[in-house]
């Protein structure tokens, strides 16, 4: 844009002196080819030489290069400017309007009153992967308040597959003792995973047992090997298993059927009792 | 001394689950979502019950799918039996419901101990 504005100067300042020189005749086609440098070179550069003028004619021509000079200041004043400050073109490209960025970004007084400082955020808030004072309390009491796994009911009702590995069906909330189930086709197996450290009394009686339902003695020895075998896939089985060892009286419900949708499947549910002594 | 019975039951069908000569007799009977418990009294003294919901605490798990099932529990405490001996009872119920049969699987326990002489 500068040097647009300067072309046109120089061209003015040469449309003025050619005026100029059209009156005083000979001096006219040198004027011209002046004026034709002058378009390409800085304005104080091409101008006339006034030697040989006289002065009625070279008075005049210097107000007007005096006023040209001026001209040219101005212009680089201009192109200074020009420099300094950014056009509005150029601004629209690069910033956004405030309005815009009014519909588009929230202040930071609304900010403040809306969301949290990080500062404080940390003060009064607990980090993801951070672990609370009181985390171990419940209700503001400690573990020790409540009942460590004695006591209660313990319900289960799970769906088997026939032939497939033992699925653990229930244990008490001490985890003292662990219930895993299997089938076959034609009988169901319990498998016990005793922890109390002892050996536990029991007494089983089994809906299709070989006694009629008669009372079974078991004994649950300590550790992972212990299982009950009963016949059939449809059952009842009570199990009592007396406190030798441990502070509970523990009474085993278990009933096994068929699934009516599929028959490779096997419903069990269970409840075991559980009684402090 | 621990006692314990589980019997199915049709829905309002009374039924005895515990006994013992001499001292009681409990009975259970359901009638839609209400357990009822009865229990006889067989001792020469007289029987004196616990408040329900009193000092002992349900403390209910469930595993796998057993909502359908509608497991329930129950406790019941008492103290009979001669003045000079009395007898503590505190009995313990669950029931499931069996829907594909119509029934109510009921099973209680009783620890029969010595009550501290008051």
């Amino acid at each position: 844009m500068a040097d647009y504005i300067r072309f046109r100067l120089n061209a003015a300042k040469v449309g003025v002196s050619m005026a100029l020189l059209a009156a005083i005749g000979g001096l006219a086609e040198k004027a011209q080819a002046r004026s034709d440098r002058a378009t390409a070179k800085p304005a104080a550069v091409g101008f006339l030489k006034l030697g040989g003028l006289s002065h009625a004619i070279s008075s005049p021509l210097l107000k007007i290069e005096n006023k040209l000079i001026k001209l040219d200041k101005k212009l680089s004043t201009l192109q200074n400017k020009d420099k300094q400050f950014l056009k509005i073109k150029d601004a629209s490209l690069n910033f956004l309007k405030i309005e815009d960025a009014n519909s588009t970004f929230l202040k930071i007084a609304d900010a403040n009153s809306t969301f949290l400082k990080i500062g404080e955020a940390t003060n009064k808030f607990l980090k993801i992967d951070g672990t609370a004072a009181n985390s171990a309390e419940l209700g503001g009491l400690k573990p020790d308040a409540f009942v460590q796994g004695n006591g209660g009911v313990v319900s289960a009702g799970i769906l088997i597959g026939l032939s497939q590995p033992s699925v653990p069906l229930l244990k008490t909330p001490d985890g003292k003792l662990a219930i895993a189930i299997s089938a076959t086709s034609d009988q169901v197996t319990l498998n016990f995973t005793n922890n109390t450290g002892g050996a536990l009394e029991a007494v089983g009686q089994d809906a299709n047992g070989s006694g009629g339902g008669a009372a079974i003695p078991q004994t649950i020895a300590p550790g992972a090997k212990n299982s009950i075998t009963l016949q059939g896939t449809t059952n009842q089985y009570h199990l009592q298993i007396f406190p030798n060892g441990a502070n509970e009286a523990m009474t085993l419900t278990l009933s096994t059927e068929q699934d009516a949708a599929n028959k490779a499947q096997l419903d069990v549910v269970a409840q075991m009792l559980i009684g402090l002594l | 001394m621990v006692l314990s019975a589980s019997k199915e039951l049709e829905p309002d069908a009374r039924a005895m689950l515990l006994g013992v000569e001499g001292l009681f007799r409990f009975d259970v009977q359901i009638s839609g979502d209400t357990l009822r418990t009865i229990v006889r009294n067989l001792s020469s003294g007289a029987i004196e019950m616990a408040p329900l919901g009193g000092s002992r605490v349900a403390n209910n798990v469930a595993y796998g799918e057993v909502t359908a099932y509608q497991p329930g529990s129950a406790t019941l405490d008492f103290t009979l039996g001669d003045r000079a001996d009395p007898v503590e009872v505190a009995i313990q119920v669950g029931t499931l419901h069996l829907a594909d049969r119509g029934t109510i699987r009921v099973t209680a326990q009783a620890i029969v101990r010595q009550a501290p002489l008051a």
